[in-house]
């Protein structure tokens, strides 16, 4: 798995981290073409991204420039969810299709509630 | 008009007509989006006045423990001097984020153990570029067009038609590699670094060996190169060393420097201040007067040592892990933005701020050290440097 930044997602993230457009480009996972197939996944499919006991559940996309054999997500809160300190920008996780949709957003900050 | 989109630092944005010319996606989305999603001023979650909320911070702080302050990489060099002064005041925690982004580079650069140069320098001179880890098209749009690859440079006129070699070096294809000349996949940066040094020391490398001798031909033919590394390459590359040694078998066969890729507008400035303050760029103690890796703000977060943070211009509740963010809601947390971001969402106390250079004058410096000077048309009183001066006042 590697995170990127993205013009476009950025470009989104000027009009808020709750807009739409940019919630949907930071919950989505991208893949090449060609290896959906080796993932057993299709477009549109919702996956659970894990390790260490962390999850997040993403939407799965093709793009050309996602690595090979790998996967690709943008910088956000989404992708902090599962990142660690040393290997910020590369890691390894696990991937399963699932039901439903992406994670929400309010899902996420509800676990900073302070209790 | 100067950008403060990234760390490019545009100074010929033009607006005109409502228009803004000449800007990047990136710039042209953060000016022509100013004015929406404002912060607005809160005290425990609650609607405050802006007065309220800055009282309510200085006493926050006044009364800490052990304070930590964070960010500082969008604000003006005059703001971070201050905050600086308040650090030193209170005894505080101080970083930003060069210590998960550049820092190490920069580091390298200010103590001259890589050989660095300017962007204006690379636009008139280079003949190569190596983008590291590093993909422009998304994260500076316009470093390719003004400094790197497509300029005519005083040296360079026939410009990326003839004169010019765009290198990328990364471990996917990515925009900007589909404009190189050439790209080399590695799944190893320390091992692709160690191939290079190993060929332009004469001798065969093990891994990498077709990409290498390419690379290192094509640079044995150069006047003036550039390595631009990105975050890629520093999570990337596991042996610093490599780099200090890949600059100085470079510059046996030809002359080379190195540039980082920060993002942030005045990471750089936020360095360099603190160095010449402290000798050090970032996680630095103020009450044991050293810097420390246990003293990056994610280190004392986690270990929760600390009882008031207070984030200037960052969001680490989306820019963070998790396992650093969610420890923030174990103290008192103060923010200062211009903007809404998660992180205020989660804010004990939020001052809403003007965005620095574009709405307030002051300094900055762009990623190759270069001081850029903002003079906006319009100067907000609300800005980094008021805010600071009157938590200031508080303790």
């Amino acid at each position: 798995m590697v995170v990127v930044r993205n013009a476009f997602q950025m470009e989104r993230a000027d009009h808020g981290k709750r807009d739409e457009g940019y919630i949907e480009l930071s919950s989505s996972i991208f893949f090449r073409k060609e290896d959906l197939k080796d993932f057993d996944l299709s477009e549109g499919d919702t996956v659970e991204i894990s390790r260490d006991g962390k999850a997040i559940r993403m939407k799965v996309k093709t793009d050309d420039t996602a690595p090979e054999g790998g996967a690709m997500i943008f910088n956000s809160i989404y992708a902090s969810q599962v990142s660690t300190m040393d290997d910020f920008k590369r890691f390894n996780a696990k991937i399963k299709k699932v039901e439903g949709n992406p994670t929400k957003l309010d899902e996420i900050l509800r676990k900073f509630e302070k209790k | 008009m100067i950008c403060t989109g990234c760390a490019c630092l545009c100074e010929d944005i033009e607006i005109k007509d409502g228009r803004v010319l000449n800007a990047c996606l990136r710039g042209s989305s953060l000016i022509r989006n100013l004015n929406g999603n404002r912060a607005k001023a809160r005290v425990d979650g609650n609607d405050s006045t802006v007065e309220k909320a800055i009282k309510t911070a200085s006493e926050l702080i006044q009364s800490a423990e052990s304070p930590v302050i964070y960010g500082l990489d969008t604000t003006t060099i005059e703001a971070q001097s201050l905050a600086i002064k308040m650090a030193e005041k209170v005894e505080a925690y101080l970083d930003d984020s060069s210590t998960y982004c550049m820092g190490p580079f920069v580091e390298m650069i200010l103590k001259g153990e890589v050989p660095s140069t300017t962007l204006d320098e690379v636009r008139e001179k280079a003949d190569m570029t190596i983008y590291w880890g590093a993909d422009p098209f998304h994260s500076h749009p316009r470093h390719m067009s003004r400094f790197t690859y497509y300029p005519r440079g005083k040296f360079r006129q026939k410009g990326w038609e003839e004169d010019r070699y765009l290198a990328v070096i990364d471990v996917r294809d990515s925009h900007t590699s589909s404009l190189a000349r050439k790209k080399v996949i590695v799944r190893d940066d320390d091992d692709f670094m160690n191939a290079l040094i190993t060929l332009l020391r004469g001798e065969t490398p093990s891994a990498y060996l077709k990409d290498s001798a390419e690379l290192v031909n094509r640079i044995k033919k150069s006047e003036f190169g550039v390595i631009i590394g990105g975050l890629g390459l520093r999570y990337g590359l596991k042996n610093l060393n490599l780099l200090r040694d890949l600059m100085k078998e470079l510059n046996q066969v030809s002359e080379f420097y190195f540039i980082p890729m920060g993002c942030h507008p005045n990471m750089r400035g936020f360095n360099e201040t603190l160095y010449e303050r402290t000798g050090e760029i970032n996680r630095y103690s103020f009450r044991d007067g050293r810097s420390d890796p246990e003293y990056s703000f994610s280190s004392i977060v986690k270990s929760g040592k600390n009882d008031v943070v207070v984030v200037i211009g960052s969001d680490p509740v989306s820019s963070l892990p998790y396992d650093i963010s969610s420890s923030l809601g174990r103290s008192k947390l103060i923010v200062v933005d211009p903007r809404e971001t998660l992180t205020t969402e989660i804010a004990d106390v939020v001052i809403p701020s003007s965005y620095s250079g574009l709405e307030t004058g002051g300094t900055m410096k762009r990623i190759d050290g270069v001081e850029i000077e903002f003079k906006p048309e319009k100067e907000e009183e609300l800005n980094d440097v008021y805010i600071l001066e009157r938590l200031m006042e508080g303790v």
